[in-house]
């Protein structure tokens, strides 16, 4: 076991120190002389033509310095299909479509001047769930798309009927997820503004700066050198500020060009919950083979992602769904039908595991109800059949480092699994599942690349900047990163100045998404750090007169190995390397490209990530049958992230997962009228769970041997959010002898079930 | 015609109060219209940024500032409320330079995450402590209740307060 | 929010004149947890805000062995948990502070806010039913004491007549001898409206049950004493099967619905269930 001086420890963030004094700046701080306000006017209706829009009396109204329509905002966005512009001209297809925004001195004044537009609509016949609209007839909501398929991933690997065949048991189930929110603390906010020079500069809290550059560039038609975009800190992301753009950034953008003044746009929290994107909704019919032995044989999964109204993120998190539920079990017969289809509802996008969690819902309640039927262990069962080191998977898969075993009997053991199902308790329950998630991906088509880069500089005092593109969103990456930088540099953390955001000065990197921050993302600090310890020990081995291979770096010390009392300060170092003639700096820069590949477009398998995470929730909960209300009473969740940088972080990372698992399991929906405007968006109605909601949760870090992250690490964020609402529903069936599925699982449902079955 | 001409003509008043806030032991004197929330004013006419704004309706937390001691959602306090009042904000919190206990906690115990919660989180866990200077883990909840977190499921934040109370204690 | 004048009279008396001078266009603020939201909201168009923070000795908690409790109009949820009179004495307005809010909204709202308010989850009347308080009510006609169960007039519409202000609110001593119960029935442990909110106050005497008094919320648009719940009780054998024809009966005289925190189905089942409970906890 290799002994390192900083990773693997638990390191304070970084950034700490300002955040507990509140001088860490968000987006939400930035604030430009002269700034306006801004804000848009939304669709009342959920499918319309746009007959006209008068803005004449909000452009008298005084105060407002800018008004300005789809007319003035042609551009088109989205994530993989562009079918999105930011105010529209033509028709509006959801309600709270923008239609219109105005920029004004103050919030008031920009208020008042949205009740001064008119816009006349003539109703569309509108359609609000994906099964009407996939049907013949329905609204079609975008142009040549037919029956509203956005995208329709599929994987057909193997022969899955004849695994059917061969099973001694072929179940068939229908289940369902609902829509859940981000609620990132700090609200979606940007401000824009443009300077003589036409160079506009971009306050965002963006996940992915640098990609954000390289759309608003496409998007606008602008080259890239004259946009600047800068993140600071944010507080949170969870996946709805990466890759989506909204209709909001290119109004700010463009009410600052015709006002000539910066513009701010903030949601407000009503907004934020739904016009930030949010989990889609799933419908899935999950059809599985299995022995009487418990081998599973095949399976069959076919998805319906009510998408809403514009692509966004829905093609991708469909496919992802698809993709990693051939990852986790050994069958090879595998196929998955996936549906991204428009409804005239807001959109959903991408939210910590994309898709993910809402299939692996489906497939592991399906198998945890199996179990029950057929009397099996719903942990040997998984034991049986999950993928191990060195399997390739179903979806081509090349799993070099693979803890899903260990992670299964690590979370039952922590929760007493055999003592307690041997002993049950009335109304108490124990449930189980398992699931696996990527670091990093190449599951867009066409897009063959999923890389990170850093750049690094030794001062003159032996501090060190280190510049990278990845965002810190809360995960915690910069102090990693910084972990990495110090161990392989011998440099203490406190001199390293860990740096992100900034497109003028960071380099260009997919950013913050996939969990890949630290595996993907540490590899280009590594890579820049032992270029930069290269030419420190070059530099030091001319001073000392000694072959750079016989010297180390430890402390900020550069010593020889075998003589350690001769030695340099890395400070002298880097002085005597650049201060004479033909000097050099230290200076060094990396690109990073996971090792990762494309699906096969024909079979649509491939070695898709560079590494995979696993990962189990057992859960124990203790049900009130007069009431329905359920108390967990313990959640173990264990994780094979390859190599633990900084165990605190990745514990705080599982428990806010959990925390999160349990709102989407138990409390979380997004509730829609029937025109799809949201009917709860507050925080008394929908229902983040509160500290004394929360139950005691056993993070377990499970380490294994995986060489293709940074230090072997491998992705946290996304992979602890899968399974805590299938091991809970599973653990309440053990409680009730119910499988109540339909999420959340309130005390009403969980009550009104009981009665019915009583009833029977 | 702006909402501030309309009211003038309908009502005759100057709508400004002026009034004096005390906040981190400064004095600030101010104009302030009635409508003026005390988070708009701290961070608009005093920019101090650290409190933060997330749900404004009282919700969330985030906005937590001490008012005689008491934490209060400034989001929906009015400022002309806080006249004569002692104000507290996170700026006032470190002394000198110096983190207190209950920051130094959070930094050392990992309960910071995105940073977004940590002001009002720590700001109530003041008001706790200093009512309640022993609290149990369910005190330490119920005190947090009203502060919503999304990064850490709540579970360091609780360790932190505890961890700081242990501290305050020697 | 529109901007308003703001008003800081040093009297009640001046209060209820502001009152009446505006009309429906002036409200009072206490804690203004509540107002604010609703300014906010846009849900009220306020020409004036009347504070009560300016009127001496509206902050004091008030005890006697012989009266009772005495709570102010601007007594906070806080100030009632650290009050001793309140937890020695009143367990049940204890446990409903507690429930209420967050620590940041309990400094600063009032008992007496959360009465006039009027929501039919509201945590306040359910205690003070029960404890069979008095509500005081000073108005340009003087002053009158009326049952805490009428100044709830519907959902969120309190009886008090224009240029009315609720200064006091008085609670008597429970018998002695009497044990009692509060469930707020949420679905969450801590920021949350009751779904089904319950109290009881119970005393037996050899056997029997001698006085019975529970109180609903949030199964109607007010907050209600249960009375044929309470007279199936009164002077009968304490039985399990009539403590449960308690819970039953209480259904009939509600009138819950469905809403988007519960249907009026499940409510009706929690009704039976938690009366139920509440009554079996408060039995010796």
């Amino acid at each position: 076991m290799t002994k390192y001086d900083f990773v693997g420890k638990d390191v304070p963030r970084v950034d700490a120190d300002v955040k507990v004094t509140g001088e860490a700046m968000f987006t939400t701080d930035v604030k430009l002389p002269n700034m306006l306000w801004g804000r848009m006017l939304r669709s009342p209706l959920p499918h319309a033509k746009i007959l006209n829009i008068d803005t004449s009396k909000a452009e008298r109204l005084n105060g407002v310095k800018a008004v300005i329509t789809g007319e003035e905002t042609p551009f088109v966005f989205g994530v993989s299909h562009m079918d999105q512009t930011p105010l529209q001209t033509e028709k509006v297809r959801y309600v709270g479509d923008p239609v219109a925004a105005v920029a004004a001195v103050n919030l008031d004044t920009a208020l008042e001047a949205l009740d001064l537009i008119q816009v006349d609509y003539e109703p569309l016949p509108a359609v609000f769930d994906p099964e009407e609209a996939m049907k013949e007839g329905a609204p079609i909501i975008h142009e040549g798309v037919e029956r509203n398929i956005a995208a329709n991933p599929r994987y057909n690997i193997g022969d899955v009927e004849k695994a059917f065949q061969n099973a001694d048991h072929v179940f068939e189930d229908c289940l369902e997820t609902q829509r859940v929110a981000h609620v990132c603390p700090e609200p979606h906010n940007c401000v824009a503004v443009w300077d003589q020079s036409g160079k506009l500069t971009f306050y965002y809290c963006s996940q992915m700066p640098s990609v954000t550059r390289v759309q608003l560039s496409k998007a606008l038609g602008i080259p890239e050198s004259k946009i600047r975009v800068i993140t600071n800190n944010v507080g949170g992301g969870f996946g709805s500020r990466a890759t989506s753009k909204f209709p909001m950034d290119f109004a700010a953008i463009v009410l600052a060009r015709k006002a000539g003044r910066p513009v701010r746009i903030e949601y407000t929290r009503d907004e934020e919950f739904i016009y930030s994107t949010f989990r889609h909704k799933f419908i899935m019919t999950v059809k599985t083979g299995i022995k009487n032995d418990g081998t599973i044989t095949g399976r069959h999964i076919t998805n319906v992602c009510d998408n809403g109204a514009y692509s966004d993120y829905g093609p991708v998190v469909t496919n992802v769904g698809g993709a990693m539920q051939g990852t986790l079990y050994r069958f090879m017969d595998y196929r998955y039908d996936g549906y991204t289809v428009y409804t005239n509802l807001p959109y959903g996008g991408a939210m910590r595991g994309i898709g993910n969690p809402q299939v692996h819902y489906a497939g592991e309640t399906q198998l945890n109800m199996i179990a029950d039927r057929l009397g099996m262990d719903p942990l040997e069962l998984r034991l049986k059949n999950v993928v191990r080191t060195g399997d390739e998977t179903a979806s081509g898969a090349i799993l070099k480092s693979c803890g899903l075993a260990e992670c299964l009997e690590e979370a039952a053991d922590k929760i007493g699994w055999k003592e307690k199902r041997a002993n049950p308790v009335p109304n108490r329950g124990l449930g189980i599942a398992c699931g696996v998630h990527f670091t990093g991906v190449r599951l867009s088509p066409g897009i063959d690349a999923d890389f990170a880069g850093a750049t690094l500089t030794v001062n003159d005092d032996g501090s060190v900047n280190l510049a990278t593109s990845c965002v810190d969103i809360g995960s915690g990456s910069s102090t990693a990163l910084t972990q990495i930088a110090a161990e392989v540099l011998g440099i203490e953390i406190e001199k390293i100045n860990t740096i992100f955001g900034d497109t003028e000065t960071c380099p260009m990197g997919w950013g913050s998404r996939a969990s890949r921050n630290t595996a993907i993302g540490g590899m280009a600090v590594q890579k820049a750090a032992e270029d930069a310890r290269k030419q420190i020990l070059k530099a030091a081995g001319e001073k000392l007169e000694v072959h750079p291979d016989d010297l180390d770096i430890r402390n900020s010390t550069v010593f020889v190995k075998s003589a350690p009392g001769k030695s340099l300060d890395v400070a002298d170092v880097v002085r005597f390397n650049r201060y004479r003639k033909d000097g050099q700096a230290v200076m060094a820069k990396s690109h990073w490209d996971a090792p990762s590949q494309l699906a096969d477009p024909v079979t649509g398998r491939g070695n898709f990530s560079m590494a995979f995470s696993f990962g189990a929730k057992a859960i124990e909960v203790e049900v009130d049958p007069g009431t329905g209300r359920i108390k967990v009473l313990n959640v173990a969740a264990s994780q094979d992230l390859g190599k633990a940088i900084n165990p605190l972080g990745a514990i705080g990372q599982i428990e806010g997962a959990v925390h999160m698992g349990l709102g989407f399991a138990m409390s979380e929906e997004i509730v829609l009228d029937d025109t799809g405007r949201m009917k709860n968006n507050y925080l008394l109605d929908y229902r983040v769970l509160t500290p004394l909601d929360m139950p005691p949760v056993s993070p377990i870090l499970v380490e294994t041997d995986d060489r293709a992250g940074a230090f072997g690490a491998k992705g946290v964020g996304e992979m602890a959010t899968i399974g805590t609402p299938d091991a809970l529903v599973s653990a309440v069936a053990g409680a009730t002898g119910l499988f109540i599925t339909d999420l959340p699982i309130t005390p009403e449902k969980v009550l009104m079930g009981l009665k019915r079955k009583e009833s029977k | 015609m702006p909402i501030q001409s309309y009211f003038q003509e309908r009502w005759g008043q100057a709508m400004k109060r002026k009034i004096r806030l005390t906040v981190n032991n400064e004095t600030y004197d101010l104009e302030v219209e009635n409508r003026r929330t005390l988070l708009e004013v701290i961070r608009e006419d005093l920019h101090l940024l650290g409190t933060k704004q997330m749900c404004n309706m009282g919700e969330c937390g985030s906005c937590t500032v001490l008012m005689d001691g008491q934490a209060v959602n400034s989001c929906i306090t009015l400022a002309v409320e806080a006249h004569g009042k002692k104000i507290e904000t996170i700026e006032g919190v470190a002394r000198d330079g110096k983190l207190d206990p209950i920051q130094e906690a959070f930094v050392a115990k990992g309960a910071v995450q995105c940073g977004y919660c940590s002001p009002g989180m720590i700001m109530t866990a003041k008001d706790l402590l200093a009512k309640n200077p022993q609290p149990t883990e369910k005190e330490v909840k119920t005190a947090i209740a009203g502060n919503l977190c999304r990064c850490t499921g709540y579970v360091r934040i609780v360790d932190a307060i505890l961890t700081a109370a242990d501290t305050m204690k020697e | 929010m529109k901007e308003f004048e703001l008003h800081e009279p040093v009297s009640i008396e001046d209060a209820s004149r502001l009152l009446a001078k505006f009309g429906g266009r002036g409200r009072i603020l206490a804690g203004g947890t509540d107002l604010l939201l609703e300014l906010k909201r846009g849900q009220l168009n306020l020409a004036a805000v009347i504070s009560l923070k300016e009127i001496k000795g509206l902050n004091k908690i008030r005890f006697t062995r012989k009266e009772g409790l005495r709570i102010g109009a601007m007594v906070t949820w806080s100030q009632l948990l650290e009050s001793k009179p309140v937890s020695r004495n009143y367990p049940l307005l204890a446990k409903a502070a507690e429930k209420m809010g967050s620590m940041q909204i309990r400094n600063v709202a009032t008992l007496a806010g959360n009465l006039a308010h009027a929501s039919p989850a509201a945590n306040g009347p359910i205690p003070l039913l029960v404890y069979e308080a008095t509500c005081v009510i000073q108005g340009p006609n003087g002053r009158r004491v009326i049952p805490v169960e009428k100044i709830f007039g519907g959902v969120q519409k309190n009886t008090l007549r224009r240029s009315e202000i609720l200064t006091e609110i008085l609670v008597p001593l429970p018998p002695a001898g009497t044990r009692g119960t509060y469930y707020k029935f949420g679905l969450r442990q801590a920021m949350d409206l009751a779904v089904v909110g319950v109290g009881t106050l119970v005393k037996t005497k050899n056997g029997v049950f001698d006085e019975v008094r529970i109180a609903l919320g949030a199964v109607a648009p007010k907050p209600f004493r249960v009375k044929k719940a309470e007279r199936l009780l009164k002077g009968k054998k304490i039985e399990d099967r009539l403590i449960r024809d308690a819970g039953e009966t209480a259904v009939i005289e509600s009138a819950p619905i469905t809403d988007i925190r519960a249907s009026m189905e499940y409510r009706i089942e929690l009704i039976k269930e938690l009366i139920y409970r509440a009554i079996n906890e408060s039995l010796p």
